[in-house]
């Protein structure tokens, strides 16, 4: 799933590509929940991102929108559609591009509705 | 009244206070005797230019685990072409900052401009495309253009805003129907004047319709592309309310996976906030505001106070 940079990782993440050095020296193996440790290690190598599982703390987007009232939802998907020149299903790509912005934009207004810390 | 292409970019400087930097910069270059740490005197001469390397080698965009402590340091991992290209980018901003910046919502100009070069660079560099600082300045000058207009049009402007809100139409094509040509060869034809690299001057000429760009269809692509994500986004605000017509042919160009649309999205998200850090929030100093005038005499004459872009639609 994402990548996610050095600095983001935390302890307990779980690994979902083996992650190598420039030697191609395997540094952790996939299926691995990250430790300190290794968190160090990839410090120590210069590594700047790597794959982990995506974490369940909302991001999942089907997840993401059932927090949100179905009008609310409605009222995104309407906004953001009239801000495309061409209808969003025009085309794979397009239609790919309309729901990520939906889902980002979506969650920009739960954190507005819910302002974690 | 009409306006032409050269009356419009007419005496445009091109490398702002950063030409000396620039100049020295090759001539050390160019010497088989120069050393990294020669290259990086010549930067530290500009403490500008400088504090903008730094910010931007330490920060997201390029996300390099150690801290960068010198400007020898920063031209090593970034490589010197790159820094060249980012030279080029600080001068483009330099320059217009100066003159447009109570022309129109200049930040959310430059917010688009700057996410535009982030989601371009993104692009090229997935796709693996070497020195992919270039598709940076390409995306972040896309629309220079609009910035000439801007600055040297504020009649025309209006007059284009005015039939842009009349009914649903892009803003090209008002600018094509009031002028006869529209921002992207505006910016063309100024950065051929300035003899920028020809993939550069056509990357921002097709950034509508990149498959006229010839040579250059790849470059165009994907700076077309990372306009319409931009744009898709609603970050910043370029003029233009709608995402505009979306190339299918650019996409089968640049021959990504649909996957990769999600990582340049985020990637633009968590860049955003250093770059414009970089680039816009450092001590103004336009090429072309006088030390003496106050902010009201370094517009330039027959400058109108303000001519409002649209705001964009937003919940």
């Amino acid at each position: 799933m994402p990548n996610v940079k050095l600095e983001s990782l935390r302890p307990g993440m779980i690994v979902t590509v083996d992650v190598r050095n420039l030697d191609n020296m395997l540094l952790i193996p996939a299926g691995c929940a990250l430790t300190d440790r290794q968190i160090n290690i990839l410090n120590a190598w210069g590594i700047a991102e790597i794959q982990v599982e995506a974490c369940g703390d909302g991001e999942d987007p089907a997840d993401l929108m059932q927090q949100l009232p179905p009008e609310t939802v409605e009222q995104l998907t309407q906004e953001l559609r009239a801000a495309f020149w061409q209808p969003p299903d025009s085309s794979p790509v397009q239609q790919e591009v309309f729901n990520l912005v939906l889902q980002r934009r979506a969650k920009q207004a739960l954190e507005q509705q819910d302002p974690r810390p | 009244m009409s306006i032409t292409l050269n009356h419009l970019i007419n005496g445009i400087p091109s490398l702002g206070s950063y030409a000396r930097a620039m100049a020295e910069l090759e001539t050390v270059l160019n010497n088989p005797h120069s050393t990294l740490a020669d290259l990086g005197n010549v930067i530290e001469k500009d403490p500008d230019l400088t504090a903008r390397l730094l910010k931007l080698g330490n920060s997201s965009f390029f996300g390099f685990p150690n801290r960068l402590e010198t400007v020898a340091e920063a031209v090593s991992v970034i490589g010197i072409q790159q820094v060249q290209d980012l030279i080029l980018a600080s001068s483009v901003v330099e320059i217009f900052e100066g003159i447009a910046a109570d022309l129109a919502d200049m930040e959310s100009f430059w917010k688009h401009s700057l996410a535009c070069g982030i989601g371009a660079r993104c692009l090229a560099i997935a796709r693996q495309i070497p020195k992919a600082e270039k598709f940076f300045v390409a995306g972040l000058l896309h629309d220079l253009g609009r910035l000439v207009l801007f600055s040297r049009a504020p009649g025309p402007v209006v007059e284009i805003f005015r039939l842009y809100q009349s009914r649903r139409m892009l803003l090209r094509e008002a600018e094509v129907s009031v002028l006869g040509f529209d921002h992207a060869l505006i910016g063309e034809t100024l950065l051929r004047s300035w003899q920028y690299p020809a993939n550069l001057v056509n990357a921002v000429g097709c950034h509508h319709q990149p498959m006229s760009a010839g040579l250059y269809q790849l470059e165009s692509s994907v700076v077309h592309l990372a306009d319409y994500l931009v744009h898709a986004m609603q970050m910043g605000h370029s003029g233009e309310r709608f995402a505009p017509p979306f190339s299918q042919k650019a996409w089968e160009r640049v021959g990504l996976a649909t996957s990769i649309l999600e990582s340049v999205i985020r990637s633009i998200d968590d860049q955003i906030e250093a770059v414009q850090d970089a680039f816009l929030k450092l001590p103004e100093k336009g090429v072309l505001e006088h030390p003496s005038a106050g902010p009201d005499e370094a517009r330039l004459p027959g400058q109108p106070a303000k001519v409002q872009i649209p705001a964009q639609p937003r919940g």
